[in-house]
């Protein structure tokens, strides 16, 4: 079962929430990265299965590394965690190619909801 | 048992029943005892068949149908207030026989119920779960009102949903999703083979989903039925004395053989024409195989005319007359959409309130002629000659040279329609100038009478056996070609310094009339003859316009049996049949309507 996940925050405090919940569902935490340069690497270092990636990062947003990430796998399955108000850049998101979103502050219910139907 | 194969039989059979009933309740005078029993006979067939074949629902309806005529019959008279219920009963066999038609084999409804004394049939194995055929679908999606980023969430359900499917309609569209804002429920129609409703259901249970729900739309109704049915009644002596003939021919043959190895010429020569002689008799005898009652056209329109009455809200009488009249089956077949166009526009446009529409038909010599007439509104020429040159389609000088019977053909021009809203009953684009066009097609003809405030009278002529028409032959290049009579106006022959230009294009002087040439060398690619100095035009109309196609001899009329052409040359524009000429030749037949552009003032100059 696919269940391999790398978490993109760079607040630790919800790389933390984020861990629990999956890790108490089955789910594998491959690597956590704080920013898209990070997110990029690890990506393609380790290839997870699916990918939680905040959109508002230092150094690389998470839409662009969504969108280099996209480049280099069409395939890979990445969810964004957005705050409240963060709409339009959720919007672009997706039609960079972003498959879901959850909404901060997270619903375990709804994480799982939507991280076991990609999964 | 498998009571697939029986299933054509079935139609047929129950079909015939039901015309009978639905003729006997339409009459104009009212139902007596013996058109009680003949319902009762009808109704009681068509549940026998119906409970052979294992079809529940019809078995019980014709049984309670049964049933009920059987009290009229006691009365001796249907009570008026049972016509509305015997039609609905009459209207739901019917759509059962369709769907019925409609449905892929093996689909019968469950198990009959056991005949009497006989052994239980054994159920019918079960249609696949997941139809193959696409189905069509109308979602509705909610969102709950406190979901965040609400028209992102929509847009990844659309692109869910329209991954299961084609989808057809979408609301709100991906811009507007795109765009953002407070959407909160999506409705998506989309065609698909999976189950939706299923997907919906559990789409329902996703946190932020309010409600999903799918519904299956309701498949249009199946195309119409042949009118004509695929299996023929034949009578039993024709068929033998197709048998003698044939038996008859195979001797000649034998004989032939014989004198052509003892090379008996002259003996020959008798043998082929006595053998021409039978073929004759051969061919006509299969075209009298063919023929078909006018009531085969004609049963299944006092239904219709019911429901089109209902619909406009009018009273419609309705009178057939002649309806044993035999017609070649492909002709009858080709007839019913015209006719019913015809019936439809009387209702529609003809009468007001209420009033009376005949059906009659009769020989005339060697035609048919089938007269519909109402006692409606009627059409009034003037105010038909105004509105073709309101419509922009005939010049002030043309209009008003016309004659009040050459008016009212003006509603069969294409672009003509009197409606400007297009209504549901007459406006399907099958308009008068299709129904001419199918009527010359056959080798028929349309007049057309009409009185103000009297009605109006269509005429339909018929040849009795469409397969016999006379062509022109002409000549282009290294080609023979062949054009219906019927689609020629005249044939000319004129000196090439006749020939005037009138800006862009190219025009014959003609009866006072300025006739653009058109160059059939363009139209099917092939270079013309060398330049001569007569033309040889063929003048015919295309759109409600004269034209003059220009090609290079006449070569005759000949009168020629025509078959239309199967798939792929019958794709081909303007090209609709072919005929065996004495030679052995195959020879095309061309349709100039379909074959030539419109004749427009801006098309460049055409060099012959």
């Amino acid at each position: 079962m696919a269940n391999r996940i790398l978490i993109v925050d760079d607040a630790l405090f919800m790389r933390n929430m984020l861990k629990d919940i999956l890790t108490q569902n089955g789910f594998e935490i491959v690597a956590e990265a704080v920013n898209g340069l990070e997110a990029v690497e690890r990506y393609l270092e380790l290839r997870p299965d699916l990918v939680t990636m905040d959109i508002v990062m230092p150094l690389k947003s998470g839409i662009e590394a969504l969108q280099e990430i996209i480049a280099a796998d069409p395939q890979a399955r990445i969810v964004m965690c957005s705050a409240l108000g963060q709409e339009s850049l959720v919007m672009e998101a997706v039609q960079s190619g972003a498959r879901d979103f959850i909404v901060k502050p997270f619903d375990e219910n709804r994480v799982l909801d939507v991280l076991n139907r990609l999964a | 048992m498998d009571m697939e194969k029986y299933r054509t039989l079935f139609l047929q059979e129950a079909g015939t029943h039901l015309q009978t009933m639905s003729r006997l309740i339409s009459s104009d005078a009212p139902c007596g005892a013996a058109g009680i029993d003949a319902l009762f006979r009808c109704a009681h067939s068509i549940k026998g068949m119906a409970a052979s074949m294992g079809y529940e629902d019809l078995t019980r309806l014709c049984h309670e149908l049964e049933n009920r005529l059987g009290v009229f019959r006691g009365g001796g008279s249907i009570p008026e207030a049972a016509m509305g219920a015997l039609e609905k009963a009459l209207d739901f066999i019917e759509s059962r026989l369709e769907a019925i038609a409609a449905a892929p084999a093996g689909a019968a409804s469950a198990r009959a119920p056991a005949p009497e004394g006989g052994p239980p049939h054994p159920l019918p194995p079960h249609g696949p779960a997941e139809s193959e055929q696409p189905r069509l679908w109308n979602l509705r999606i909610e969102l709950e009102p406190t979901e965040a980023a609400p028209a992102v969430r929509l847009m990844l359900l659309q692109r869910e949903i329209a991954a299961r499917g084609e989808a057809i309609e979408t609301r709100p569209d991906a811009q507007t999703l795109a765009a953002g804002g407070e959407l909160r429920s999506l409705h998506m129609r989309l065609r698909s083979t999976l189950d939706l409703a299923d997907f919906c259901a559990r789409l329902d249970l996703r946190p932020g989903i309010r409600s999903a729900e799918a519904e299956q739309e309701v498949q249009p109704p199946p195309a119409p039925p042949r009118t004509t049915p695929e299996l023929v009644r034949v009578r039993g002596e024709m068929l033998d004395r197709l048998l003698d003939l044939a038996t008859e021919m195979i001797a000649e043959r034998i004989r032939l053989q014989e004198q052509c190895r003892k090379q008996e010429v002259s003996e020959m020569a008798a043998g082929l024409e006595s053998l021409g002689k039978q073929l004759r008799r051969l061919h006509q005898d299969v075209i009298d195989a063919r023929m078909m009652p006018l009531s085969q056209l004609t049963a299944r329109l006092p239904r219709q005319l019911r429901e089109l009455a209902r619909k406009t809200g009018k009273e419609v009488r309705l009178r057939m007359e002649g309806e044993d009249l035999m017609l070649d089956r492909s002709i009858l077949d080709a007839m019913s959409d015209p006719l019913m166009h015809i019936l439809r526009n009387a209702v529609d446009h003809g009468i007001e309130e209420r009033g009376a529409v005949s059906i009659r038909a009769c020989r005339r010599g060697d035609r048919v002629l089938i007269e519909v007439r109402d006692d409606g509104r009627g059409m009034d020429p003037r105010h038909l000659r105004a509105r073709a040159l309101k419509k922009g389609l005939l010049s002030e000088e043309e209009v008003q040279a016309l004659s009040d019977g050459e008016s009212l053909m003006l509603i069969c021009r294409p672009g003509f329609s009197t409606a400007d809203g297009v209504t549901d009953l007459s406006g399907r684009g099958v308009g008068m100038d299709a129904v001419k066009a199918a009527l010359e097609k056959v080798g028929g003809e349309l007049r057309i009478e009409s009185r103000p405030g009297l009605g109006s009278c269509f005429s339909l002529l018929l040849p009795l056996s469409a397969a016999l028409v006379q062509l022109l032959l002409v000549r282009f290049g290294e080609l023979l070609l062949g054009f219906p009579v019927s689609r020629i106006e005249a044939g000319l022959k004129v000196r090439t310094g006749e020939v005037r230009s009138q800006g862009a294009r190219l025009v014959i002087e003609h009866r006072g009339e300025a006739i653009p040439l058109l160059s059939l060398g363009k139209i099917l690619g092939q270079a013309p003859a060398a330049g001569s100095e007569h033309l040889h035009l063929l003048l015919t109309r295309v759109a409600g316009r004269r034209a003059a196609l220009v090609v290079d001899g006449f070569e005759g009329i000949r009168e020629a049996f025509i078959k239309p052409l199967s798939a792929p040359l019958n794709r081909i524009a303007g090209l609709s049949t072919s005929t065996i000429l004495g030679s052995g030749e195959v020879l095309f037949v061309l349709d100039p309507q379909e074959l030539l552009p419109v004749p427009n003032p801006q098309a460049a100059g055409e060099t012959p």
